[in-house]
This record gives C-alpha cells, structure tokens and sequence, in this order.
C-alpha cells in the first residue's frame, strides 16, 4: 500500500485494521521527535532507547485498546505517552518528588536527576555535546520549555496546559532561555 | 518596545504561532524596529543550533517495537 502521503490518523486506523506497515511509517516518521524528546529528558542514550520502546509499545497497546481519540494530533499523544513513560521511570527507580504537581510528579525534579549518565561519551560529535552542556545550564523551566518545544515539537499552548503555567509564560520562558543559551555560549566559547 | 507587539510576540512569530495576518503585520512592524530585527536573527540563530540535537532511535529500537506489535498481533487477534 502507498502511505507516502497518508495522514497520520489515516495510519493509525489502517494500522488498527491490522496494518503493521502503517505503523512502521508512523514510527519512522516520528522517531526523531520522540526520541529527541526522551533523550533530552533523560540525557542517558541507552536509557532512551528504553523507553522510546516502551514508549511505541504503550502507544501499541492503547491504540488496540481503541485509547486514541486525538484527531489529527498523533504526535502530541505519542509525546504525552513518551512523558508519562519518563516520569514513571524515575518513580520506580529514584525517588518520590519533593514537590508534586497536578500531575503528581515533580518534572524540574525529573530533569535534574541523571546528571553521572550524562558523563557517557555517546553523543556523536561535538557539536552536538556542546548543545547539550548548554541546555543543561539552564534553569529548569527554561529547560523544559526549550525541551518541549524544539524536540518534542509541542506548541506553546500544549506546553502551557502539560505544565501549568499560562502560555505567555512559557513564551517568556522559551524567549529568557535563548538568551540564556546564547550568552553562555559566549561565556563558554563554544562554537556550535 | 513598541505597545502594539510584546517580547514574546518574538517568539510566537519564530515558531509559526502567529496567525498569517498578525505574522505579516508584524514583520513590517520589524522592518520600522531594526533593533528588534536583530534581536529576532540573534533568536532564530540559537534555535537553529538547537535544532541540531539528537539522532534519532537506533534500528533496533524500531526493529523491536515492530517485532513487538507483530507478535501481540497474533494474541490480539
């Protein structure tokens, strides 16, 4: 079947029709955003393999399950599944929140918590590295901002409502973080 | 800055969150603000670096959520 130009709601129904080639595309279609999000939440590459598996797998579940009732909006559902799946590891693996939010995790908690990983030498070239050291330094929701929206590819008014704060917040806060980046850049001078 | 746009219309506008007619006031608006322009170049260039983070999944990644799906294929049917 030709799926060049099929939508993606059109692939999840072809694949709850038991297509597995409309998955594939779904899949690889949205690979990078998913696993750029997770990766940069997590910031340990084989930790994000993990759950970006775990992520699709969850995704398998619900869609068989008939769970799916975004229209038009597979990539924030995926994305919302891949934050859940972030936030469930750390639960059972590390500790409870100091502070918990309507969701009832602590995200800023999340962010912060695998800085030895970080340390592995898995990122491909230095560039890439260098985007990362800087993105760390960031205030925690400036990060979780920058993270969202430029790899998770959310809008803002999806970030505002997955994290609670009004959307001119979240535009202060992505607009602070770039200055934020850039200024360190030259402190660092690193060049990107 | 001028009362008609904020700081954060800055933003709306570099991530295509503003709606066509807004977006094209607001570029001649730009061209009256060469400061802002600047401003707004110095932004776009941060996020394109940004942008160049991470790889994707690795193969087998794909390969085993596919893996996974064709085999609960079978016990869901």
């Amino acid at each position: 079947m030709e799926h060049k130009q099929v939508s993606d709601e059109q692939l999840v129904r072809q694949y709850v029709q038991g297509d597995e080639a409309a998955l594939e595309l779904l899949i690889r279609r949205h690979r990078q955003r998913v696993f750029g999000a997770i990766y940069m939440f997590v910031r340990d590459r084989y930790l994000a393999e993990d759950l970006f598996q775990d992520t699709f797998m969850k995704a398998i579940r619900k869609l068989r399950a008939g769970a799916y009732q975004e229209e038009g909006k597979f990539l924030p559902w995926i994305l919302r599944i891949a934050h859940n799946r972030c936030i469930d590891y750390y639960r059972k693996t590390q500790r409870t929140p100091a502070v918990v939010t309507t969701d009832g995790y602590d995200l800023f908690e999340v962010l912060n918590l695998s800085g030895p990983a970080a340390d592995r030498e898995l990122m491909k070239t230095q560039s890439h590295q260098a985007v990362r050291e800087l993105v760390e330094r960031l205030p925690a929701e400036q990060r979780e901002v920058v993270i969202l929206r430029i790899w998770a590819d959310l809008s803002f008014k999806e970030i505002a409502e997955l994290t609670g704060v009004s959307i001119n917040t979240a535009l202060g806060r992505m607009r602070y973080a770039l200055i934020n980046l850039r200024k360190l850049k030259k402190q660092l001078k690193l060049s990107l | 800055m001028d009362p008609t746009f904020t700081p954060n219309d800055l933003i709306r506008f570099l991530f295509h969150e503003m709606p066509s007619e807004e977006a094209h006031a607001f570029r001649q608006w730009l061209q009256e603000h060469p400061a802002r322009q600047e401003e707004l170049n110095r932004l776009q260039q941060t996020i394109e670096e940004l942008r160049q983070v991470p790889d994707g999944p690795s193969e087998t990644s794909v390969q085993l959520v596919l893996a996974y799906s064709r085999q609960t294929a079978l016990e869901h049917a």
